[in-house]
C-alpha cells in the first residue's frame, strides 16, 4: 500500500512530524504533573 | 483510605485517554490506507487529515483563551486565569503542528513550503500572538504586581479569537493559494469515505485536545499551589530573619 502511494516522503513526514510532537507534548505534560503534583498535599488536588 | 497517587490523571481522563488512543488508531488506518487518494492532489491529500483537524482544534483552543480572558477580566478568578494559559498552550502545539503539515502539503501542491499567502501569513501572526500571550503572562513587571500581568496577559488573550476570524476569512477577503471553505459551506466539496475520515480527525484531535487541556489545566492549578506554597514560606523565613535581627538590635 505504502508502496504505490505518492508523495510517501511528504506524508510521512507531516504525520510523523504530528504524533512526535504531540505525543511528546502529552508525555512532558503528564511527567510535570506528576512532579508538581508530589510537591502539593492531596486536598489541593481536587480531581484525585 | 489509601492517599491519592501524585498525577493530573482521573479516571475521566484514563477513559478520555484510551477512547483517544482507540480513535487515533481508527484515524490512521483510515487516513492512510482505507481513504482514496485524490483525482487532483493524489497522496498529499492524506495529510488533510491531520493539517484541518489541527487547524480547527486550534482555532477552538484560540476561542476558549479569549473567553478565559473575558471571565478573568470581570472575575477575576484563579481558574479563569489558568484556562486561559492552559488553553493557549495547547493551542500553540497545535497551530505549530498546522503550520508545519500545512507547508509540507504545500511543497507538492503549490510547489513551496511557504508563501506570503494571506492564510498562511495570518496563522503564522496567531501563532506568535500565542507566543507573546505565554510570554507576557510570565513576565513580572518591576513591583512585581501580579495584577497588572494579569491584565496585560488578559488583553493579548481578548485578541486571540478575533485573529482566528481574520485567518478564517483572510481566503475570501484576500486574493490567496490556500483554497476556501471545505467542509464548512452547506455543500462540501468532498464527500463519501474522504469527507468521513475528516471529520473522524475533527472528532479524534478535539478527544486528544480534551485530554491534553485536562492535564494542563491541573498542571497549572499545580503550578498556582507550589508558587504560593513557594511565597508563603519565603515570607515565614524573611519574618524569622527579621525577628533574629531586631532581637541581636535590642541585645
Amino acid at each position: 500500500m505504502i508502496a504505490t502511494m505518492t508523495h510517501v516522503g511528504y506524508v510521512v513526514a507531516g504525520w510523523g512530524i504530528a504524533l512526535v510532537v504531540l505525543g511528546g507534548y502529552a508525555v512532558r505534560t503528564v511527567r510535570r504533573g506528576r512532579s508538581l503534583a508530589a510537591q502539593v498535599p492531596s486536598e489541593d488536588r481536587r480531581w484525585s | 483510605m489509601t492517599p491519592a497517587p501524585p498525577t493530573t490523571s482521573s479516571r475521566g481522563t484514563r477513559a478520555l485517554g484510551s477512547l483517544t488512543l482507540a480513535g487515533l488508531a481508527l484515524l490512521l488506518g483510515y487516513a492512510l490506507v482505507w481513504s482514496p487518494a485524490d483525482i487532483v492532489q493524489k497522496d498529499s491529500v492524506r495529510l488533510m487529515y491531520v493539517h484541518v483537524p489541527s487547524a480547527i482544534v486550534a482555532f477552538a483552543a484560540c476561542f476558549l483563551t479569549t473567553v478565559a480572558s473575558a471571565m478573568w477580566l470581570r472575575r477575576r478568578s484563579e481558574g479563569w486565569w489558568v484556562l486561559g494559559g492552559a488553553a493557549a498552550e495547547v493551542g500553540l502545539v497545535f497551530t505549530g503542528i498546522t503550520l508545519v503539515t500545512g507547508s509540507i502539503w504545500g511543497r507538492p501542491t503549490w510547489g513551496t513550503y511557504w508563501d506570503w499567502d494571506p492564510r498562511i501569513t495570518s496563522t503564522t501572526l496567531l501563532f506568535i500572538l500565542l507566543v507573546g500571550y505565554l510570554a507576557l503572562r510570565r513576565v513580572d513587571n518591576e513591583a512585581g504586581d501580579a495584577a497588572q500581568r494579569g491584565m496585560r496577559g488578559a488583553i493579548v488573550g481578548l485578541l486571540l479569537f478575533p485573529n482566528v476570524m481574520i485567518v478564517h476569512y483572510s481566503v475570501d477577503w484576500w486574493r490567496s493559494l490556500h483554497q476556501t471553505a471545505t467542509i464548512t459551506r452547506l455543500d462540501p466539496t468532498i464527500e463519501g469515505t474522504m469527507l468521513f475520515t475528516l471529520m473522524l480527525g475533527i472528532a479524534v484531535f478535539f478527544l486528544l485536545f480534551t485530554w491534553l487541556l485536562v492535564h494542563r489545566f491541573r498542571v497549572g492549578w499545580l503550578e498556582e499551589r507550589v508558587g504560593a506554597t513557594g511565597l508563603d514560606q519565603a515570607l515565614v523565613e524573611r519574618r524569622a530573619e527579621a525577628g533574629v535581627a531586631a532581637a541581636e538590635g535590642v541585645r
